[in-house]
């Protein structure tokens, strides 16, 4: 949940202009105008390696309109150009989006939750030689914090901010080069399983039996995360389910069952089966 | 090195998507949407059948078809999709397929099964029911 400030902050005009189109046509409830938060209650990973007197004062100026973002479609406009520049950002506090992108009707998925930093006004799509395209859709209701040229400004006097920041988009590109390898497994339910343990990794949480992750997607969604056929990876995680690697939790949540995969055990072994790591068999 | 027969096993998988009662609202829209389309006739429930001729020792074709994959769905009409989601199905199973036919005395590596050009073919109950005519 928001925590929102005393103060009443708006986001730079100039955001608050880019945001307005953004949200034209699409299931969004815009809040920022009269609400704010201060963006390291919510992540007060970014604030890493301050002196505490230092973080407290960061606390202090580090306070972002937010955007409130509803299920469905979402079209922010590409280019933002001068109404954007020197904004470092959204950053999701809480809730689900993915970005898919589409190259010769062959789709493919980002998913992103809290901590990621967006750059919606970014899109390379439209100078690229050959056509491809990318659409962004608000899976769970989610809350972005505007880190506008004002927040930058801020947040200046703690250069550490914006390295934690950069940290962040780094983390991203890291993650998508993981998607891409998992793509290149063989079989769709190892690549499920590499998916959801790396999901569990960094939304998950750890539990007695397992890791537990509030991740709800359709099958269609996983299919396009891993690069499978919708059918293939509704009949893949029943082959997991049985075979004692997933489980249900409360509220459609899914439970990974520890322990965790043997790689090597996800892919051929010479003379050996892919379930000689322990897991229950057919 | 796949063969897709008729509509059988079709209660069953019907069945398995509307059971989907405990999975996450995301997964339950989406398994009524999947029941309704086969309603409609726009998806079939199949199942795969993985087999392998092979020369025996005395120079003779012999076919191997004891793996089956069941939870198999085709799109109404049959593309290119389709397939691809069958030899998506094949590759779960390839491995047991193996392993059979290791016990059956053929000298098959692991890996090997996968690496041979995958055929399928659908049985001529099958080949009408897709074609969505």
């Amino acid at each position: 949940m928001a925590a929102y400030s005393d103060v009443a902050q708006q986001p730079s005009t100039a955001a608050h202009s880019w945001l307005t189109r953004s949200m034209a046509g699409a299931t969004i409830g815009y809040g920022g105008a009269r609400r704010a938060v201060r963006v390291f209650d919510h992540d007060p990973d970014l604030l890493r390696g301050l002196e505490q007197h230092e973080a407290a004062e960061a606390l202090a100026h580090g306070v972002a309109a937010v955007a409130r973002l509803e299920k469905g479609e979402w079209h922010p406009p590409a280019r933002g150009g001068g109404e954007v520049a020197g904004h470092p950002g959204l950053l999701v506090i809480e809730g689900q989006l993915a970005r898919d992108t589409t190259v010769a009707l062959a789709p493919t998925s980002e998913l992103l939750g809290a901590g990621d930093l967006l750059r919606p006004w970014q899109d390379e799509s439209e100078v690229a030689s050959l056509p491809w395209r990318s659409d962004w859709e608000v899976l769970q209701p989610a809350t972005l914090a505007i880190l506008d040229a004002r927040f930058a400004r801020a947040v200046s006097p703690w250069p550490s901010i914006f390295a934690a920041l950069m940290e962040r988009m780094t983390e991203r590109q890291r993650w998508l080069a993981l998607q891409l390898a998992i793509g290149h497994l063989r079989r769709v339910d190892a690549r499920l399983l590499v998916l959801l343990w790396h999901l569990g990794d960094r939304w998950g949480t750890v539990h007695a039996d397992g890791v537990h992750l509030p991740i709800r997607l359709t099958h269609a969604h996983l299919a396009r995360l891993v690069g499978a056929q919708r059918p293939s990876v509704t009949l893949a995680l029943t082959q997991l389910t049985e075979a004692g690697r997933l489980r249900r939790g409360t509220g459609g949540t899914w439970v990974l069952l520890r322990p965790a995969p043997d790689l090597a055990s996800l892919l051929r072994k010479p003379g050996g089966s892919h379930r000689d790591d322990g897991a229950a068999g057919d | 090195m796949a063969r897709l027969v008729g509509v059988t096993g079709a209660q069953d998988q019907v069945r398995a998507l509307r059971e989907a009662v405990d999975h996450s609202p995301p997964e339950r829209e989406e398994a009524e949407e999947l029941v309704a389309d086969y309603e409609r006739g726009r998806w079939l429930p199949v199942r795969l059948e993985l087999f392998a001729d092979l020369v025996g020792d005395e120079g003779r074709v012999e076919r191997f078809d004891s793996i089956h994959v069941e939870g198999v769905w085709f799109a109404v009409p049959h593309d290119a999709n389709n397939v691809r989601h069958a030899r998506e199905a094949a590759d779960q199973r390839f491995e047991a397929l193996q392993e059979h036919l290791v016990q059956e005395g053929f000298e098959i590596a692991p890996g090997q099964l996968e690496a041979l050009p995958f055929v399928l073919d659908l049985d001529d109950r099958l080949s009408e029911a897709i074609e969505g005519n």
